[in-house]
């Protein structure tokens, strides 16, 4: 009988050692698709300084935790958990109401000296641009955190408008040009339908309101007399393919949603446009198909997400075409909310550099100089205020 | 990685290995252990024990003398001097550059894990071979497992060398060993990570709050909320070590018994890290006279001597030699009258008093400063013209409720009390006695994974005790 007091021991030893095996048994995953980032791999050969530091006892840690078996299942688990002690903000970042909405958590603090850096920079570029005869324009995009604004009603207000407005009224005194962007988009369109309920982009909706409204602001600039294509919902096409919000996938995609990846393509773009990426390394051409929209090509049970739904990020694209509206080369420095309208935008240009500065490998300035470019617009979400210059 | 990979190992190498391999096996562990965190002070340690093997030695032999005393002194001031070089150096340097308007140049070291904690066990066998209490230990791989074993080695309890003398030698591990000490581990794991880190995460957001942001309500929860973390962070390491070294058949004494159900602050202290308190009365506190003193007086600035000394072994900083001095302050009054006086109110208000002086104390254990520790105070206590409440205030209610209830409820010895009232029962009656095993294997169990399940999402939460 008295051995039945081994069972607790017994058990408990066999998970920890059956958890040890089965851990060092399973591969490598090198990806975390549900965190979106890069997980620890194995780090077989550390060197003594690496040892004696103490940095590969914490890489071993690191690895151990990020390749947990069944890693994606324990933070389904724990999403569930927080949704089951009735947590209000997931993570202590998001909050999602029953219709499937996920926003998130208000910013409160103004974070002036982060507003005064970004000004800075953009101010920077700016006056080096126009020294050199290039026009210049900062385009702040209406972010989904700055417009979307669920929240329990004791939560205070989100102070990203505010900041936004701010970050303009500085930029206004230095006499950088400058696009509130949601300033110039048709209001009859409601925020939601602008944007994913579970992602933190827009929707094709959204985007292309964005696009409509860019290029009658730049008309405006340059006097140029290019027509946006207007939008038709004819030409809406929905993918079927369950989509991946980028925040639904930090909750473990637990939650319930109709969001879909929707294309609006008033023309063929394959047929006016040619496109070169370049890399770090080359530049080659290729296809609008292995660029924009690449879900299309997905079988139906196969879930897209925001980037392979439009378009990833790309250090530098350059996109040519043969019936510009304007003999003109424009540069967009972006983020990822461009990318569903770069080909919308691209079609009424003699040329259009796509810039990425997250990954983009040369001084900045200096490659402008060199490429002299009719007219320069940085396009960022209004959230985003790091301007991402690496090699100035 | 120590629970899924370092312990298995360890246990299953432990039961494989034949009984005189044992303590060889356990003192790899622990070196192993303890490089693996602080890869380099393992030298440092081993040097510690090293000196305190052979002057154990040698005093050991001294007959009684003033060279006996003069080499209990030395070892001491070894002791103290590599504790102090690492923990103390730079609060010394930087009075010293205040006073006399100098500067000075010192580079401030990392303070190695745990050192605190073996160079007291390590004092505390020097002091009691010279008192003649326990016999010098001949064997060095012995007397290392005893300063080194892993389970206590970084945030203790402070093991007295007579409590497992004769264990390091001859140990007898039974059935109910291995159960008793994986229930223990697996409670202290759960104290740690299911109470313990959600607490502590509501402390640190309140305590990062400036002032100005900083409401009446948001200040208790941020300090009910550390009370709830250190006390679980800490007991739950302690009941970790106590379980492990059962597993392995040491029996340590308890370092924690409820303490938050005390009606005085004297007996808070008896029930809060009592390897300590217990070191500091024993090493400090009786040699200095204790209470067989020939005056009153002196009995109080005995006690104040001891606290400030506790308060300074936590950290170098004033902060926590007002939060020593402030119990030693305390103490002294409650011998002095308030025991007196507090015995005649109700039990409930004594219970108020005691939580109330004990967050008081924790604002100031825990707040970087005095400034800041006065003004969280005086919003604590409506003196601060801020709101009763805000956001912050509702959402931490709302979030962390559950925790909250679970702090408070094994803050109490309730489930201590069903457990002994279960395993009466099952001495009496043998199908209840199965029935227990089974749903006491599954209860664990399941709170394996939810720990798990926390680690696995968690980024790195080490032990508050491990900064001392």
């Amino acid at each position: 009988m008295k051995k039945l007091e081994l069972l607790l021991p017994i058990s408990f030893f066999i998970v920890i050692f059956g958890v040890f095996v089965w851990h060092a048994f399973i591969p490598d995953q090198k990806v975390s698709e549900m965190e979106n980032r890069n997980l620890t791999v194995l780090n077989k050969q550390p060197t003594m300084e690496q040892i004696f530091s103490g940095e590969y006892s914490k890489h071993l840690e690191e690895y151990f935790t990020d390749q947990f078996p069944k890693r994606d299942e324990w933070l389904k688990n724990y999403i569930l958990l927080q949704k089951f002690t009735g947590k209000v903000y997931f993570n202590d970042k998001y909050y999602v109401e029953e219709d499937g909405w996920i926003a998130a958590k208000p910013v409160v603090e103004m974070e002036d000296e982060s507003v005064r850096n970004f000004v800075n920079e953009l101010t920077d570029i700016s006056k080096e641009l126009t020294a050199a005869g290039i026009p210049f324009t900062y385009y702040s995009f209406p972010a989904k955190a700055t417009y979307i604004l669920k929240a329990p009603d004791y939560m205070p207000e989100d102070v990203g408008q505010v900041r936004n407005q701010k970050v303009h009224e500085l930029l206004k005194e230095q006499y950088v040009d400058e696009v509130r962007l949601i300033d110039y988009i048709d209001n009859t369109i409601s925020v939601e339908e602008m944007y994913f309920k579970t992602d933190h982009h827009w929707t094709m909706r959204g985007a292309y309101a964005a696009y409509e409204a860019l290029i009658r602001t730049l008309n405006e600039r340059m006097d140029w007399a290019l027509s946006p294509m207007p939008y038709d919902e004819n030409n809406n096409v929905c993918l079927k393919n369950e989509f991946l919000g980028s925040w639904n996938k930090i909750l473990a995609m637990t939650v319930e949603h109709d969001d879909q990846i929707c294309y609006n393509e008033p023309i063929d773009f394959s047929e006016i446009l040619t496109i070169y990426e370049r890399t770090a390394t080359r530049e080659f051409q290729v296809d609008v198909e292995q660029i924009y929209g690449v879900a299309k090509g997905f079988d139906e049970s196969r879930p897209v997400n925001y980037s392979e739904g439009y378009s990833r990020d790309f250090l530098e694209l350059n996109i040519f075409n043969e019936k510009p509206q304007v003999d003109k080369h424009l540069v967009v420095i972006k983020d990822s909310y461009f990318n569903p309208i770069q080909f919308h935008v691209a079609s009424h240009f003699r040329q259009l550099t796509v810039i990425d500065l997250r990954y983009f490998d040369k001084p900045l300035i200096e490659y402008l100089l060199e490429i002299q470019p009719d007219y320069v617009v940085l396009a960022y979400n209004d959230r985003n205020m790091n301007v991402y210059l690496k090699n100035e | 990685m120590f629970l899924y990979l370092f312990l298995p190992l360890i246990i299953i190498a432990y039961f494989l290995f034949p009984k005189s391999f044992r303590n060889i096996l356990l003192l790899i562990a622990s070196l192993i252990f303890y490089a693996w965190g602080e890869p380099r002070y393992v030298f440092l340690m081993l040097i510690s024990i090293l000196v305190n093997y052979v002057m154990g030695i040698v005093i050991d032999q001294t007959p009684p003398s003033a060279k006996k005393k003069r080499l209990l002194i030395l070892t001491l001031v070894i002791n103290i001097a590599i504790l102090g070089y690492y923990k103390y150096a730079g609060f010394f340097i930087g009075i010293w550059e205040d006073l006399f308007h100098v500067d000075i140049a010192f580079e401030e070291v990392p303070l190695p894990i745990g050192i605190s904690f073996y160079t007291f066990q390590a004092m505390s066998y020097i002091i009691d071979v010279y008192r003649q209490e326990v016999k010098a230990q001949r064997n060095l791989i012995d007397l290392s497992l005893f300063i080194s074993l892993f389970p206590q080695l970084v945030a203790g309890p402070i093991v007295r060398y007579q409590t497992i003398a004769d264990q390091i030698k001859h140990r007898i591990i039974q059935n109910e060993d291995v159960m008793i000490g994986t229930r223990r581990f697996i409670q202290g794991l759960a104290k740690k990570v299911l109470i313990a880190n959600p607490m502590g995460a509501v402390a640190d957001q309140c305590f990062a709050l400036s002032g100005d942001s900083l409401t009446t309500g948001t200040a208790w929860i941020g300090i009910i909320a550390y009370t709830l973390q250190i006390y679980f962070d800490f007991s739950g390491y302690s009941d970790m070590a106590i379980g492990l070294a059962r597993i392995f058949g040491f029996k340590f004494l308890e370092n924690f018994n409820y303490p938050y159900i005390s009606q005085t602050i004297t007996e808070f202290w008896r029930r809060w890290h009592i390897s300590l308190s217990h070191w500091f009365r024993d090493y400090v506190y009786f040699p200095l006279g204790g209470s067989r003193v020939d005056a009153q007086w002196k009995v109080y600035r005995n006690l104040l001597v001891v606290w400030t000394l506790t308060g300074f072994w936590h950290g170098a900083s004033w902060t926590f030699m007002a939060w020593g001095f402030y119990y030693g302050v305390l103490i002294c009054l409650e011998k002095w009258f308030l025991l007196k006086w507090l015995n005649k109110i109700p039990r409930v208000f004594r219970h108020v008093y005691v939580l109330l002086i004990v967050m008081v104390g924790w604002v100031f254990f825990r707040a970087d400063d005095f400034a800041y520790s006065f003004e969280y105070i005086q919003t604590m206590f409506f003196l601060n013209d801020v709101p009763l409440y805000d956001y912050q205030t509702l959402l931490f209610l709302n979030d962390y409720a559950i925790y909250f209830a679970l702090g408070i409820i094994f803050s109490m010895p309730i489930y201590q009390l069903y457990l002994k009232w279960s395993e009466q029962k099952a001495e009496e009656n043998s199908g209840y006695y199965i029935s227990l095993q089974l749903v006491q294997t599954v209860y664990y169990l399941i709170i394996v994974a939810i720990v798990t399940m926390f680690l696995v999402n968690s980024t790195h939460n080490p032990f508050i005790y491990f900064r001392f």
